[in-house]
């Protein structure tokens, strides 16, 4: 039996988010239009893919001339965070269908994730209000994506050259807000040198994927050695108490 | 649609299908290694700055640091809106509408 009832409140508690959401996604439209992409193209993306971030740099690796595999790859690294946000709500949907768990897997996104798991630190967790909130943000980030595309081939195109730099003011707009402690900050000034250094150096666009998992490393490792010399000076503290 | 765009939008869709359903149907958050876990929250950041270090800091395929690279200034403004904002539309607008003074002024 599927409850009707919690896909229709996950999918009213998803609106504020998805609003947002979808100012969002008329940036990507306008961006794609601006790439050389078509409206069915734009929309295909975000009918298929659906995943924010991962289709802005797909349509700007389109723009710089990468080749599909290499899109491909970045794409599914950018997007192997939905792993982590699977695995938190797995302990929640223990009882619920294999079959309804596919399907609302396919409607997983930041936005519906973060709801939802709010939801369910509250309430009786279930499927169907995850699903809810998976297709507001479909239908939004869908909808908002084709009007983007529109309204962005309307703007005169001596305002092209500005878009070269929205996208890169994009993803600033997406990464800052990342930035919450040293390992992360260590992370982004690795990835930056090592993707000039590949810029140069590497043919081809394999510097995104390159830079990508090894500047990832250097978070994991920065992230550790704090931990470690953080536990061990409050060991030291406990070792002058004792004298 | 041009057949190589076909190609990557259903290749990219079930790329990220296989990131959404493997550990919400199947493992336990235990069963995964700790540091994997840890590792994958900095990839993010990561990509997203290999995407655009290079757009920023390479000016006709060329590292150009000097001040008349003015994607640099213009980053540096749109990384404080984004900062103080946390709203990724006026980080745009911000950014398009400095690049755009810049060039004016410096032309």
């Amino acid at each position: 039996m599927i409850k009707f009832k919690e896909i229709r409140k996950g999918f009213i508690d998803t609106l504020p988010i998805g609003i947002s959401v979808s100012i969002y996604g008329l940036v990507y439209g306008v961006l794609g239009g601006k790439a050389g992409l078509s409206v069915l193209e734009v929309a295909a993306m975000s009918l298929f893919v659906f995943a924010g971030a991962s289709q802005i740099a797909a349509v700007q690796m389109l723009a710089l001339g990468s080749n599909p595999l290499s899109i491909i790859i970045t794409v599914f690294i950018i997007n192997l965070r939905h792993l982590l946000m699977g695995a938190s709500l797995s302990p929640y949907l223990k009882e619920a269908s294999f079959k309804i768990k596919m399907v609302s897997a396919f409607f997983m996104t930041d936005e519906s994730y973060a709801v939802t798991y709010n939801h369910f630190q509250k309430n009786k967790p279930s499927p169907e209000y995850f699903l809810g909130s998976g297709l507001n943000i479909y239908l939004l980030w869908g909808g908002a994506g084709v009007l983007g595309c529109i309204f962005g081939a309307a703007l005169p195109s001596q305002f092209n050259f500005i878009f070269d730099f929205a996208f890169v003011a994009a993803f600033i707009g997406i990464l800052v807000p990342m930035i919450k402690d040293f390992p992360v900050v260590f992370t982004v000034i690795a990835s930056g040198i090592i993707s000039l250094l590949g810029y140069t150096y590497i043919p081809g666009k394999w510097y995104i994927i390159l830079a990508g998992i090894s500047a990832s490393f250097v978070g994991l490792v920065s992230e550790n050695l704090i931990e470690r010399s953080k536990s061990k000076s409050i060991s030291q503290e406990i070792f002058s108490n004792e004298e | 649609m041009k057949s190589d765009i076909i190609i990557f939008i259903l290749g990219a869709g079930i790329a990220t299908y296989l990131t959404r359903f493997p550990l919400l149907v199947i493992a336990r958050k235990k069963d995964i290694p700790k540091s994997l876990l840890k590792y994958m929250g900095y990839i993010a950041p990561s990509i997203l700055t290999a995407l655009i270090a290079p757009a920023i800091f390479i000016n006709k395929g060329r590292l150009d640091l000097s001040f008349s690279n003015i994607y640099i200034l213009a980053a540096i403004i749109t990384s404080l809106v984004a900062y103080f904002s946390k709203n990724m539309l006026i980080s745009v607008i911000t950014g398009i509408c400095t690049v755009g003074l810049l060039t004016i002024l410096i032309r």
